[in-house]
């Protein structure tokens, strides 16, 4: 055990590795301008998803704590274990018998879709152990209650809320079976990859892989780092 | 004052029943691990809906009542950490209840620990019960609120809670806390409440503390660093 560290690296490395290194292997490869659009468009629809599911999620993550509620945490979190385009799948009814599909409220419905399960999942982590030290019966024995004990919940997580507003965002990012179904324009970032490279061929697109993989990196420092510190 | 009445409620499998209980003074309830002490506490606070029974306060049935409504207040086994500094913390709620949190804090002593922060647990915990006090219940529920604190702090705490002056029901399984806090003393035992018994043995403990406060006792020694 005490040479753990070596293998946990080692392996973690060597994930890191397959991802990278032959892509970098690659003798030439450009990034474009036609990105630009993309990674503009994807940003504020996933800006916008995370600004309605964070504040959703940390109310209907209070409600779950209470008997009559737990229903909701089955309910919130058995997206995460279907395909993304069997989720498309089922949106797309609604999408396209109204003629919503490839719009910009098609987009942000999927991401609205796949970021509520994760959003949920971080609030409720850190509020249950709050349930059993007693933090919310106290605060609601105070008369602290609706928007008042929500607001202050979030005063007292700011580590948990970046974490649910990073996590959301990058998820809502990073979507693309949802957006094959029911909406591959406006052009979002998996979608562009995913046409550029079959137009193109993978030179065309493995620049921007890589640049969104250092940016992905970094969020994942981020986090870890922030990890360290939730519950302050 | 605080009634309960034929209260029965059922928790973990474990089934508690009140016949009748007036809570007039300081009731300190003594109980072992898994008793059903915190279940009481929750249910009497309104965490919990009774299977049968009433609760009344000065009178009033509150059974129905959320928590926040009840004239009640409630001190958790944790010294929680809101998100203010202490000074804050009594401000939040003094505005909350349209209360002026200076009699609360004379009251405690705590002129000076409003002014600081990173308090230690038994700092925090009176805090929580300054915060407490200041919507002004007509009883207190506290639930082994000093069983995470170290002894000297302990004892600060439970003397301020022993000089309070309202009625209020007092849950623990450390004898000690039991006779210095209580006038009268009760047993949750197999779901029931056995007693009430007069606390006799206040005094006495209150003169042989001394030789419990080991922290003193060791710091008065001509000790040397090991």
């Amino acid at each position: 055990m005490e040479r753990a560290w070596i293998f946990s690296l080692a392996v973690s490395s060597f994930y890191l590795a397959v991802f990278t290194l032959p892509s970098l292997a690659t003798m030439r490869f450009t990034v474009g301008p036609q990105l630009i659009s993309p990674i503009l468009n994807t940003a504020l629809y996933s800006t916008l998803a995370t600004a309605i599911v964070v504040p959703l999620s940390l109310l209907v993550s209070l409600g779950s704590l209470q008997d009559r509620g737990r229903l909701s945490t089955v309910l919130m979190t058995f997206p995460v274990a279907i395909p993304h385009t069997a989720i498309g799948v089922l949106l797309s009814p609604l999408f396209f018998r109204t003629g919503l599909h490839d719009t910009g409220l098609a987009i942000l419905s999927g991401m609205l879709v796949v970021c509520l399960p994760i959003s949920f999942s971080v609030f409720r982590s850190y509020l249950s152990p709050l349930v059993s030290a007693g933090y919310l019966e106290f605060l609601v024995s105070l008369r602290v209650r609706g928007l008042r004990l929500a607001l202050l919940l979030l005063r007292s997580s700011k580590t948990a809320l970046i974490i649910a507003v990073l996590l959301s965002w990058f998820r809502a990012f990073s979507e693309l079976g949802v957006f094959f179904i029911i909406a591959q324009r406006p052009l979002t970032v998996g979608i562009y990859i995913y046409e550029a490279f079959m137009r193109a061929g993978f030179e065309e697109v493995v620049g921007a892989s890589l640049i969104l993989l250092l940016v992905a990196l970094l969020v994942s420092l981020a986090l870890t780092r922030l990890e360290g510190r939730a519950g302050d | 004052m605080l009634e309960i009445n034929g209260l029965s409620v059922r928790r973990w499998g474990l089934r508690i029943h009140i016949e009748r209980l007036v809570v007039e003074n300081k009731i300190v309830i003594v109980g072992r691990n898994g008793s059903g002490k915190t279940t009481l506490l929750r249910c009497i606070m309104g965490f919990l809906s009774p299977d049968s029974g009433k609760i009344y306060l000065n009178g009033a049935d509150i059974t129905g009542l959320p928590p926040g409504e009840r004239r009640l207040g409630y001190l958790p086994q944790y010294p929680v950490k809101l998100p203010f500094t202490p000074q804050e913390q009594l401000n939040y709620f003094a505005r909350l209840y349209g209360a002026d949190p200076r009699p609360v804090v004379e009251r405690l002593g705590l002129e000076r620990m409003i002014q600081g922060t990173g308090l230690s647990a038994g700092e925090r915990q009176l805090i929580n019960l300054a915060t407490v006090l200041l919507k002004d219940p007509d009883s207190l529920l506290l639930d082994e609120p000093v069983s995470s604190i170290d002894f000297p702090q302990r004892m600060r705490v439970l003397q301020h809670i022993r000089r309070l002056d309202r009625p209020l029901i007092y849950v623990t399984h450390d004898p000690l806390e039991a006779l210095l806090v209580a006038d009268e003393l009760l047993l949750l035992q197999d779901g029931r409440l056995w007693g009430p018994v007069p606390n006799e043995l206040r005094p006495k403990v209150e003169d042989s503390l001394e030789m419990f406060d080991l922290y003193a006792l060791l710091a008065r020694s001509a000790l040397r660093p090991v």
